[in-house]
């Protein structure tokens, strides 16, 4: 993945759902490094609009332009209504992380983390030889002693950072993260904090929804009010 | 071309981790072939007609019992998301996992046939045929089978559903399958049957993982 994503700017963004609108005429502008909260009651539609910024869900109303380092002057269109976004055009990804993390019980952690790997990056190494990198990232996510074992033994907590292991690896320009603190303790917490500055600081643009205030420098807050 | 090997490597070793999900399969096969001779009749001229249709039938319902752990558990823990996002061509993804099931349930399933058509007295000159619409016919049915899957991914009472959808379109599998056996054992010609039963594997093999793409992409957004 080479290209960077300098902005990423949403306009007029809309979701019904049940015959209920959840959010209408949604603009905002992300730049690289900017870490920004998605705030909002229960309901309020902040796993939708993350779905739908991540490619799961169409959009149902606005678009989605990106411009990427170097080119800022041609803003590339990643979503437009009625369409689902597409990360993958012209060699931009998207690193998601949501509610169910995608960690299998039946494999260990360490499997788990290699074929997210081999899905979303080109990389020719035999796994052995990757398997060095990846027990970092493991070990990064405090799963040092539970790298073998399956998943299925291990704690919701533990599985969970088996997902978020992926934060130490991914190379994607945009990380979409729904509820990363759930079922993690204290100090895993500080450490995700810590991962996410870095990350941003790298120039990725990072939105996650959380229903605590994480302790991060210059953190943003887009809040999404039920509309009337 | 190497995600798809991981999706397969991936795919196999779930399924060798928990065997029972296979096994049933194949054991629902064979136990539902040996209460035929127990009840109705072990006599020849009972079973010499009917073993061939018989053996079709169960490998159809076993099929259909296999059905939904193609996509369930994908879309439980979150991994078919992560398909999604990965931007991967997601109708190769879907041709590898039906792979991987038809490897898994289809194949032990034409494997164990040679010893049940003995039990069930099928004249021996019968099996090749037997055996070679099996191996056109069962992918065809993992194929057909993984578009009701995908369509009825997180629904209540999908198993039934799935079942409803799918088996309207098994039913000319089975005709040609076992009109070529049928053909056969009367000694005429039945390379007709068998060229219809490759053709609908073609057709399955083209079209079904695009259906099974787009079904998965609807049943993402659902949930």
């Amino acid at each position: 993945m080479s290209a960077k994503v300098s902005l990423l700017s949403a306009q007029g963004l809309g979701c019904e759902r049940n015959d209920r609108l959840l959010y209408s005429g949604l603009d905002f502008e992300l730049k690289a490094g900017e870490i920004c909260q998605l705030r909002g009651a229960n309901g309020a539609g902040k796993t939708t609009l993350l779905k739908s910024l991540a490619g799961l869900t169409p959009l149902q109303a606005g678009r989605v332009v990106v411009s990427l380092v170097g080119a800022e002057a041609v803003p590339m269109q990643l979503g437009v209504e009625g369409s689902t976004m597409n990360w993958s055009q012209s060699g931009l990804g998207c690193c998601f992380i949501g509610h169910r993390s995608g960690v299998k019980s039946l494999l260990t952690p360490l499997e788990n983390l290699l074929f997210w790997y081999r899905l979303n990056h080109h990389d020719s190494r035999a796994d052995s030889a990757l398997a060095e990198e990846l027990r970092a990232a493991l070990g990064w996510a405090g799963l040092e002693q539970s790298i073998d074992t399956q998943c299925a033994y291990l704690s919701a907590g533990q599985q969970r950072r088996a997902g978020l292991a992926r934060l130490a690896l991914t190379q994607a320009s945009v990380c979409i993260l729904d509820e990363p603190f759930t079922a993690i303790d204290a100090d895993g917490v500080v450490l995700l904090e810590r991962r996410l500055e870095a990350l941003a600081a790298e120039g990725r643009i990072i939105l996650l929804t959380s229903h605590h205030v994480p302790d991060i420098a210059n953190l943003r807050q887009i809040e999404l009010r039920q509309s009337a | 071309m190497s995600t798809l090997l991981t999706v397969i490597r991936h795919d196999m070793k779930l399924a060798f981790r928990r065997p029972a999900d296979f096994v049933n399969a194949l054991a629902f096969f064979v136990i539902a072939l040996t209460l035929f001779p127990l009840g109705v009749s072990p006599e020849d001229s009972f079973l010499v007609p009917a073993a061939a249709g018989l053996i079709w039938v169960a490998a159809l319902l076993a099929t259909l019992l296999s059905l939904n752990q193609l996509f369930e558990s994908d879309a439980q823990d979150g991994t078919l998301e992560q398909l999604l996002v990965s931007g991967q061509p997601l109708f190769a993804i879907a041709l590898c996992k039906v792979a991987v099931h038809w490897v898994v349930t289809g194949l032990p399933v034409i494997l164990m046939t040679p010893l049940l058509a003995v039990m069930l007295q099928l004249p021996a000159d019968l099996l090749p045929v037997l055996l070679v619409s099996m191996l056109l016919g069962t992918p065809v049915l993992s194929l057909i089978g993984g578009i009701g899957s995908a369509l009825t991914l997180g629904l209540r009472g999908a198993h039934i559903i799935t079942s409803l959808i799918v088996l309207p379109m098994y039913v000319p599998v089975l005709l040609f399958a076992t009109g070529a056996v049928l053909s056969a054992q009367a000694g005429a010609e039945f390379d007709g049957q068998l060229a219809v039963l490759g053709a609908l594997l073609a057709l399955a093999l083209a079209l079904a993982p695009f259906a099974i793409a787009a079904a998965l992409r609807i049943s993402v957004s659902q949930n």
